[in-house]
């Protein structure tokens, strides 16, 4: 909210100021592993990426971490193994009726490779449901260049705690919004307790789910709720911080540390990324007068 | 420390022994032209080789043997005035000094004593007038008291519109800046374009970087001492100009002449009105300008009383769908008072508030708002006193007391008509401090000054005190415990001694050798985590976790004259060692955070640097050359691998040439050129991907690894006087510039991003705020 409001100031002297792309030479740095581990309760094929680093400056895809052992274990006993489908590619297909989707279980990912164990957990948190997703008709103008609809969504916090939710929008099933950004919500706000159990306010209903142009009329919007644990809302606005830092309000660059431990449970600096399981509520509705 | 107090305390009662009959002569000295006061003007008598010169109010006192005496009464740009005095009693001699005939056209610059920066016991001190600061190109040609101190040695700033500046290696929350005595939080417009002060009300700007004397206190690196005109207490007079980005004007002039005048000056940007046409269409609907205002009325009640009401009101406004709007206020009462002819005090009471709000404005829509105002007050009381001992003692005493309320978040919203709040508690604090000095001539050649500062500062309830367990260094440290306090019960509180000391050896007429020590200590905090500060940022009061910023600094300088005081030259080096610098854990979190405390670091930090001076000050061409050869590093546990790094405005070498050019009545033509190296940054090695985004990582964990390159700049302005005959009471100027005459992209930073079309392909961008060449006109008049 913050940032999106100083970037529309820095719009206001953007008259004057300019970006251009320059070449650069980069130190090599150590290869590290990556995880990126994002499973859901849904009945479908859940995947976990794992990758290694590359030089910053590799168009490529992220080399693949082929050939470790994955699993996933409920604190409910129940074991989940993936296994690789395709190189860095680690999936597990739940038959009929037995997706990991206790609520209020934490789920454990642990990952062994050359030796080396690497744990973490995630909580599987409740999710409120999308209520509506209404449009509205916005003329040209405005930065926009043709007429076309602004969508908002309704949702209702759950009552009586600190949920953290990540709200995605997808228009004709393509993301909406840049790849760096992820829009997180505690409580339907943005913290504070006074939040809880309320509707979500306007920013969130409106800010999260509209792109740069406008939806227009026959075309699909989705709005899926992601609920995560606190330390995934707060990975995601580092994240957020590190891939859209310019302009005179950058902040340092900084390396994020997602919630991936090592075998004793301790914060470690060999494996990036992180875990989170979500339950997801989504709606779909077509833009229309 | 207690050794440095015993031989102040051995010095001052060596110099109070003698005994011989004197008397004193004292009063003011202004300007005939318009009751000015003529601060540094001198009052030298050369048989007996003694004199002093007025202080920041005029007023002087001179303490002579009996017998008759040529006092000569001195300041640059007016004519000298010499009285001959009998003294057999003390003498109350108020002067008024006649400017100097204009005749080649040049502009006048006035000031103390030709000789002053030689003769001064003051060191890392630079003085600016109005007049000076007009003479320098400035961007779109608006004269701009903040750019124009940037220029000095030992003063950067991060970039172009970044606020603030940064000196000697000091943050740019350690300067203290104050107008007529109030300080002023933010002084940045269009977030650092230009700055708060209006030229056209500004009489003088001093900035001391170092030696700071015991008087001043509350901030580590510098005090920018900005000082308005009192009004014009003979005649009315108007002066203003319209430029392309805003127009300013004011008019002052006698309320009762010479016993009360009044100075009234404002300005306002039209920028959204001119650049409107040019906008995109989603700036259509946009507002953003700003505006100031700043009011003085003096009142002279009889020969030992003065009154001082000032005010300053500025604020910039942003708004599209949504408000964004900040500001100073300031208001100053000041009661100037001679007890008699050897002691005189002044006595300022201010108020001071720094605020933003922002929100959404929409109006159809009653449903759902957010709103968020932070603001930081404070109240303050502050006596000062000079005695004008003995001719070679003069004795500084006095302190202050200021009052703080931080209100760091007071926010709401409401959401499909169910409200909430987000606001943090206000704090209070309360900040003291009482010192002593003496300016003390030993000989013909040595002058010292020492004093000692003493300061406190206390957290107040009512409030809370949140304390952190210690965990690995640079990860956020888990929340205690809690504990409540009551209205005005003190949550923590902190004392320092802060030893002041300053040294000046004469080594001949045109030549001297000073030196100078001090430590000061900083209880306000200003919180931000981005590359330029922005105007969100919030300042909070050392507390039970955030412990005072403390600097030690030693200074030594050479000061020579050349050419009858033509040419002043001066060489320093400094090294400062400071403590408690705040910074933040990686990917810290400032805003809505009551556990702020639990994202900060503390760490060392270290500056050094050689800084040259060459200035002419007299002729038809005027100029300076400024160099600073420093570094500036700070050394964080839980940053950079717990090693040394240089800060965000580290700047190796910084070059500034500025000149001027009289041509004649008609033409004058002012040249800048500046050179910096460019400031650090830190660049990434590799690259992962999470999801779709493609995330940056430094696998060295290294902080400020990389520089971007280098910044440098040349602008140029000419004038043209279109009363050159001053024949026409309406006097009036057109002046145009250029800035960044050859067009440099220069680099304000250097970011990584996943390309817009292909987000598979990740590039390096340069980003420059001034992108081109940036032409400017403006017409300014006076009458």
């Amino acid at each position: 909210m913050n940032s999106k409001i100083i970037t529309i100031i820095l719009l206001a002297f953007s008259l004057m100021a300019c970006e251009d792309v320059i070449d650069v030479d980069l130190d090599q740095g150590d290869v590290l592993l990556v995880a990126d581990a994002f499973i859901t309760s849904e009945s479908t094929t859940q995947t976990i990426k794992l990758s290694r680093t590359a030089p910053y400056f590799q168009s490529q895809s992220a080399p693949a971490l082929t050939g470790a052992q994955v699993t996933v274990s409920g604190s409910d006993g129940t074991v989940y193994p993936f296994t690789e489908s395709s190189p860095g590619n680690y999936t597990w297909t739940p038959s009929f009726g037995d997706a990991m989707d206790s609520i209020g279980v934490t789920y454990t990912l642990a990952i062994d490779y050359n030796g080396e164990r690497f744990l973490s957990n995630s909580i599987l948190n409740p999710v409120p449901s999308v209520d509506t997703i209404t449009f509205e008709f916005e003329p040209a103008g405005f930065g926009q260049e043709e007429d076309g609809y602004i969508a908002e969504f309704q949702a209702r916090d759950i009552a009586g705690r600190a949920d953290y939710y990540w709200i995605k929008a997808f228009k004709n099933n393509r993301r909406v919004g840049s790849p760096g950004s992820f829009a997180t919500s505690e409580n339907g706000a943005f913290g504070g307790t006074d939040a809880d159990g309320k509707a979500f306010i306007v920013p969130v209903r409106i800010f999260f789910i509209n792109g740069d142009t406008l939806y227009q009329q026959g075309e699909s919007v989705r709005v899926e709720i992601w609920s995560i644990n606190e330390e995934i809302a707060e990975f995601f606005s580092a994240v957020e911080a590190q891939t859209n830092n310019g302009g005179l309000f950058a902040v340092p660059a900084a390396n994020v540390y997602g919630n991936i431990l090592d075998s004793n449970g301790k914060p470690q600096k060999k494996m990036l990324g992180a875990f989170s399981i979500s339950a997801v509520s989504k709606r779909t509705e077509i833009v229309r007068e | 420390m207690k050794k440095t107090l015993l031989i102040l305390i051995t010095l001052f009662i060596s110099s109070v022994s003698f005994s011989q009959k004197s008397y004193t002569i004292s009063g003011t000295i202004k300007s005939a032209t318009n009751g000015e006061e003529l601060i540094g003007a001198t009052i030298y008598n050369e048989e007996a080789a003694i004199g002093t010169s007025a202080n920041v109010y005029g007023f002087y006192s001179l303490t002579l043997p009996e017998g008759t005496y040529q006092i000569r009464y001195r300041y640059i740009g007016f004519e000298d005035l010499i009285k001959t005095v009998t003294l057999n009693e003390n003498q109350q001699i108020n002067v008024e000094l006649a400017e100097t005939a204009n005749e080649i056209g040049e502009v006048q610059v006035t000031g103390e004593r030709n000789d002053a920066n030689v003769k001064k016991v003051e060191m890392s001190i630079a003085k600016m007038d109005a007049k000076q600061i007009k003479k320098i190109p400035a961007l779109l040609g608006e004269a701009d008291v903040i750019k124009s101190v940037q220029l000095l040695p030992g003063v950067s700033s991060v970039g172009e519109g970044s606020t603030g500046f940064n000196v000697r290696g000091g943050g740019i929350d350690q300067n203290l800046v104050i107008l007529d005595e109030a300080p002023v939080f933010n002084s940045s417009h269009l977030l650092g374009f230009f700055s708060v002060f209006n030229p056209d009300a500004v009489k003088s700007v001093t900035l001391i970087k170092g030696g700071i004397p015991a008087e001043y206190g509350g901030r580590l690196s510098s005090i920018l001492d900005v000082r308005m005109n009192e009004g014009n207490s003979k005649e009315f007079e108007g002066s203003g100009g319209v430029g392309l980005i805003f127009s300013r004007f004011s008019l002052q002039g006698p309320i009762k002449k010479d016993k009360a005048s009044f100075l009234i000056a404002g300005r306002r940007s039209y920028i959204d009105v001119l650049a409107k046409p040019f906008l995109n269409d989603d700036l259509k609907d946009s507002r953003f300008y700003f505006y100031d205002l700043t009011a003085k009325v003096n009142w002279q009640l009889n020969d030992k009383n003065r009154l001082y009401l000032s005010g300053f009101f500025g604020r910039d406004v942003f708004g599209s769908g949504f408000f964004f709007d900040w500001g100073n206020a300031t208001s100053t009462l000041r009661w100037n008072h001679i007890f008699n002819d050897k002691l005189f005090m002044n006595l300022s009471a201010y108020y001071s508030n720094y605020d933003y709000k922002l929100g959404v404005a929409d109006q159809d829509n009653a449903e759902d708002d957010f709103q968020w105002n932070s603001n930081i007050v404070n109240y303050s009381a502050k006596p000062d006193f000079t005695y004008y001992l003995n001719n070679k003692n003069t004795l500084k005493f006095g302190g202050q007391s200021i009052y703080y309320v931080f209100k760091p978040a007071d926010a709401t919203f409401l959401s499909a008509g169910e409200g909430g709040n987000l606001s943090l508690p206000e704090k209070y604090a309360i900040e003291n401090g009482i010192y002593i000095q003496n300016e003390q001539k030993i000989g013909s050649r040595l002058t010292l000054q020492y004093g000692i500062r003493l300061s406190h500062f206390a957290q107040l309830g009512q409030g809370e005190a949140r304390f952190y367990r210690d965990t690995t260094p640079g990860v956020r440290r888990p929340l205690d415990r809690i504990e409540e306090y009551g209205s005005n019960e003190v949550i923590s509180s902190y004392i320092n001694p802060e030893p002041r000391f300053s040294v000046n050896y004469s080594l001949d007429e045109v030549s001297s050798i000073k030196g100078s020590y001090n430590r000061m200590a900083q209880y306000l905090h200003l919180i931000s985590n981005t590359v330029a500060s922005t105007p969100v940022d919030i300042w909070l009061p050392t507390n039970n976790n955030i412990k005072p910023q403390l600097v030690d600094q030693v200074a030594i300088g050479y000061f020579r004259n050349l050419k009858k005081n033509t040419y002043e030259t001066s060489a320093e080096i400094f090294y400062k060692d400071f403590q408690n610098q705040i910074d933040y854990i990686d990917n810290a979190s400032i805003f809505f955070n009551e556990d702020l405390d639990a994202d900060l670091l503390s760490g060392d930090g270290r500056a050094y640097g050689l800084e040259i001076y060459l200035k002419k000050v007299k002729g038809k061409y005027q100029g300076f050359i400024s160099y600073t050869l420093s570094r500036s590093e700070r050394k964080v546990n839980g940053l950079n691998r717990n090693d040394w790094y240089a800060t965000r405005f580290d700047k190796t070498h910084i070059l500034n040439i500025v000149n001027s050019y009289d041509l004649n009545k008609k033409w004058s033509f002012s040249g800048n050129f500046v050179f910096s190296t460019g400031t650090p940054t830190t660049f990434p090695t590799s690259r992962y991907q999470i999801q779709d985004a493609i995330i940056p990582h430094n696998s060295g964990e290294s902080r400020n690894n990389y520089r971007i390159p280098a910044y440098h700049r040349l602008d140029f302005s000419a004038t043209l006087n279109l009363n050159p005959e001053g024949k026409k009471k309406w006097d009036s100027e057109l002046v145009f510039s250029l800035y960044n005459v050859y067009a440099r992209k220069n680099p304000f930073s250097i970011f990584f991003q996943q390309n817009g079309d292909n987000p598979a392909i990740t590039e390096a961008v340069r980003f420059s705020v001034i992108g081109s060449v940036v032409p400017g006109i403006s017409y300014n008049f006076n009458f």
